[in-house]
């Protein structure tokens, strides 16, 4: 005897559409949440702040070597040129920092003096800032 | 098509098909519950305001004080920002910042200098609230008041007095679009 419904799905059939629905309902979940912990936007945040702390903290002359290692990994996967992950606006002053090819979060910083970028090491994650007094 | 829908909806309810309507409601439920979790977890805000405010304070009070005397802020003409480098645009009037600098007599009764301040003048308001004790404020900004011990000059004598500095933070760090 057949099991075939009048639309012609089997109780088979059926069993294997729930599991599939099922199955790609829970990756697609798992998915999201990978991309979402995985910590590109905590990690933006994270060293945004940071750095815009050690401006704060920093006297004209100041020197600021900072290992970004997990920033240059971030924006080599999403395709992010190295010397654009950190960006110090002066203008608004404020730091921008991002990995992906848009967008960027952004930290005011309270301090009046000059920052550099100076050196953007090509691969290794050191990133090295100057600060310098404005009349400097 | 509503032959087929209606045929379909029979066979769910003759068999109890494992792909009912509460099947699919139940993984909408969960995957809801989820994704706001996700979002509430990787969308914290890491709030720095209290730290900014300690170290604008401390910034302040080692600015103007040198080696604990006071000389310049007594002037007529003194200018806090461009003293201690403090830049306009976050210490603008409508800021998210707050300066507030005094000097009082050593027993902290008699203003000698005030006025001093920096940023956006009407967080002195909300500083008052958000500090005064068994307030919870979390929308007002987080502010630090400091004393120093100091000297000044008056009439040619140093004297002892305390340098005081309110300083609020409203800051809060986002996202450019672009």
């Amino acid at each position: 005897m057949s099991n075939l419904g009048k639309r012609g799905f089997s109780d088979t059939a059926d069993n294997i559409i729930f599991i599939a629905v099922t199955v790609a309902v829970m990756l697609a979940l798992l998915g999201f949440a990978y991309v979402q912990v995985s910590g590109i936007g905590i990690y933006e945040q994270v060293y945004a702040k940071q750095i815009a702390l050690l401006i704060d903290q920093a006297e004209p002359g100041t020197t600021i070597t900072l290992h970004m290692d997990k920033a240059v990994e971030f924006a080599k996967k999403n395709d992010r040129q190295i010397d654009k992950i950190v960006i110090i606006n002066g203008d608004s002053k404020q730091v921008e920092v991002g990995f992906r090819t848009r967008g960027s979060y952004y930290m005011p910083y309270i301090s009046d003096y000059n920052i550099f970028v100076v050196k953007p090491l090509s691969q290794d994650g050191t990133f090295v800032f100057r600060v310098e007094n404005k009349n400097a | 098509m509503e032959h087929l829908y209606l045929e379909w909806r029979i066979k769910m309810h003759k068999k109890g098909s494992l792909l009912s309507i509460w099947w699919i409601l139940c993984l909408a439920v969960i995957s809801v519950g989820i994704v706001a979790a996700v979002i509430s977890y990787s969308g914290t805000n890491i709030d720095l305001r209290g730290v900014e405010s300690n170290l604008l304070t401390s910034k302040v009070i080692n600015c103007l004080s040198e080696d604990g005397l006071v000389s310049k802020m007594l002037e007529d003409k003194f200018n806090l920002a461009d003293y201690c480098a403090l830049n306009k645009v976050a210490n603008s009037a409508d800021g998210d910042y707050l300066v507030a600098v005094r000097i009082l007599d050593k027993e902290g009764k008699n203003m000698i200098k005030s006025g001093i301040d920096v940023g956006n003048i009407a967080l002195k308001k909300a500083c008052s609230i958000s500090m005064s004790k068994g307030t919870i404020a979390k929308r007002y900004p987080v502010c630090v008041e400091e004393n120093a011990s100091i000297q000044y000059y008056k009439n040619g004598e140093i004297k002892q007095g305390i340098l005081n500095v309110l300083v609020g933070s409203t800051q809060e760090a986002g996202r450019t679009p672009i």
